[in-house]
């Protein structure tokens, strides 16, 4: 009767323990979201803006007439 | 008692058999191809892609060079006409995220490099020989471009502790490896292109010939400030391939499919008619003018032929627009190498060389002639970090305006000092920071693989 449970036991651990990697799955990804953070963009100073119509003032008159 | 040992020596069959070796079969959906017309087909998907204009990481199509010379100085942001101009990349912050797309379709590249690498091997026809040559050569050129893209500018005193690239040199579908140091990386990369080079394969109808890979191992051994082994591989192509002046330069520089002595590699030979071809993209880029530092650069006006090539009188861009490599550049990392080299002598006759073939009437340059850095322009030192000498701006000037809309001048950015700058959009600023030269490797990468870094600058 015990070689009958022995018997059994061997048989249910050839059973369990056949695959090697029982818990093998494809790997994961733990984040979903793959964008990195950029700079945020501030805002312009007046004097910035002062160059940004100057640099346009030159473009304008530069191409006027083309 | 029958039926237990029966179902005894059933539980034993199962537990010895089970799961042996069919739940290892991995669901691919692919076949390893065998035959070199097999593997042949396998180049032939990314060598259409390049020559109907699609590729947009290997040489670049016409989309590529928009966006990278939006991310530079050549056009002015600041200008943009809006709404034509809502197409268009503001700056490089809008696109880097992006990049991690690149990263992973070059590595897909490598990937079929590798696999036909690997299983050629033992095949001596000609055509098993040339797609192995093509193949090193283009496995060379895909990690070359991560390079420039994935890795800072290359600095020569900190090699070893630079980040470099994943370097997987075999097909392994499950391999995970980290990244290596630079001095690896340009290590692996100049063996890639050695090992192409090494079958001389001459076979125009697989695009990275020998001469395609001369060409790049000069460029990367430019970029990895390797000066003196740039000279003479640029010395036998520029031997072979003469620069062309005249109506046969514009004729190379804007021809729609013709292919001239000039370019080594090009995009868009064919005309295809997806969506980004030249045509429709060089309609949308009249809503960024080109900017005034750069059309000051012209000092001969006129009588520089790429003075009417580059732009009309409304300031808008000209030239067509593809990625290609051409002698001019190799004639322009000559002049540049020798200038580092301190062989001002050598350094001139190039440059001049160039010049003679692009402006008329023309003098040229000597060293009391050359003319003063412009202090007001973007790059303030050259790619080892020294103070812009009369020469160095000379050589760099006349790069950014033979390369101008040819995607040359962000790199060229990156590789001298990094430059940061801003550009405005409603009322806004958004500025180009140091780290942003840089793009991130993919995400998925930097989770998924031990010890694998992401850049620096970049988090979620």
């Amino acid at each position: 009767m015990i070689i009958k449970y022995m018997i059994g036991i061997i048989g249910m651990i050839f059973l369990f323990c056949s695959c090697e990697k029982e818990n093998e799955v494809p790997p994961y990804q733990k984040t979903l979201n793959s964008s990195y953070v950029m700079p945020k963009p501030v805002a312009l100073t007046a004097e910035e803006r002062t160059w940004l119509n100057d640099l346009r003032e030159e473009y304008n008159n530069a191409i006027k007439g083309q | 008692m029958g039926r237990f040992k029966i179902v005894i020596i059933g539980l034993l069959a199962g537990g010895l058999l089970s799961c042996n070796s069919y739940l290892d079969l991995k669901p691919y959906g692919q076949v390893i191809p065998k035959t070199p017309d097999e593997f042949a087909s396998l180049l032939n998907s990314t060598l259409y892609e390049i020559d109907y204009g699609s590729d947009n990481n290997i040489i670049g199509n016409a989309t590529t060079i928009l966006n990278y010379e939006c991310f530079a100085d050549n056009l002015d942001a600041n200008l943009t006409k809006y709404p034509a101009g809502n197409s268009l990349v503001l700056y490089v912050g809008n696109s880097l995220n992006g990049m991690q797309n690149k990263y992973r379709q070059l590595y897909e590249k490598i990937r079929d490099c590798n696999l036909i690498i690997e299983n050629m091997k033992d095949d001596n026809s000609e055509l098993g020989k040339d797609i192995t040559a093509a193949s090193y050569t283009l496995r060379g050129v895909c990690y070359y471009n991560l390079l420039r893209w994935f890795c800072e500018p290359y600095v020569r005193e900190n090699v070893d502790n630079q980040l470099g690239l994943s370097l997987i040199d075999h097909f392994d579908m499950e391999a995970k490896v980290k990244r290596s140091n630079m001095k690896e990386t340009v290590k692996f990369i100049e063996t890639s292109l050695k090992d192409g080079l090494a079958y001389n394969m001459q076979n125009d109808v697989y695009r990275f010939n020998a001469d395609v890979a001369k060409a790049y191992l000069a460029k990367l051994y430019f970029w990895t400030q390797n000066w003196k082994e740039v000279i003479p591989l640029c010395e036998v192509l520029l031997d072979k391939y003469p620069l062309l002046s005249g109506t046969d330069y514009v004729n190379m520089v804007q021809d729609l499919s013709t292919t001239k002595t000039n370019v080594l590699i090009r995009s868009a030979i064919y005309q295809g008619s997806s969506s980004g071809s030249e045509t429709e993209i060089t309609t949308s880029v009249e809503a960024r003018p080109v900017s005034k530092k750069f059309i000051d650069l012209f000092i001969e006006k006129k009588a520089d032929i790429r003075y009417e090539l580059s732009f009309n009188a409304k300031r808008e861009e000209m030239k067509r627009l593809r990625g290609r490599v051409r002698i001019a550049e190799i004639v322009l990392m000559m002049a540049e190498a020798y200038a580092h080299l301190d062989d001002t002598k050598n350094a001139l006759k190039y440059l001049n060389m160039l010049r003679s073939h692009r402006i008329s009437p023309y003098t040229p340059y000597t060293e009391a002639t050359l003319p003063d850095v412009d202090t007001e322009s973007l790059l303030k030192t050259d790619a080892t970090g020294k103070p812009l000498t009369k020469l160095m701006w000379a050589i760099l000037s006349e790069r950014q305006k033979e390369l101008f809309m040819e995607g040359d001048r962000w790199f060229e950015l990156k590789r001298n000092g990094r430059p940061e700058f801003w550009v405005s959009a409603n009322g806004l600023k958004y500025t180009t920071q140091k780290f942003m030269y840089t793009a991130p490797i993919m995400q998925a990468d930097v989770e998924l693989v031990p010890g694998m870094q992401q850049n620096p600058g970049y988090e979620l």
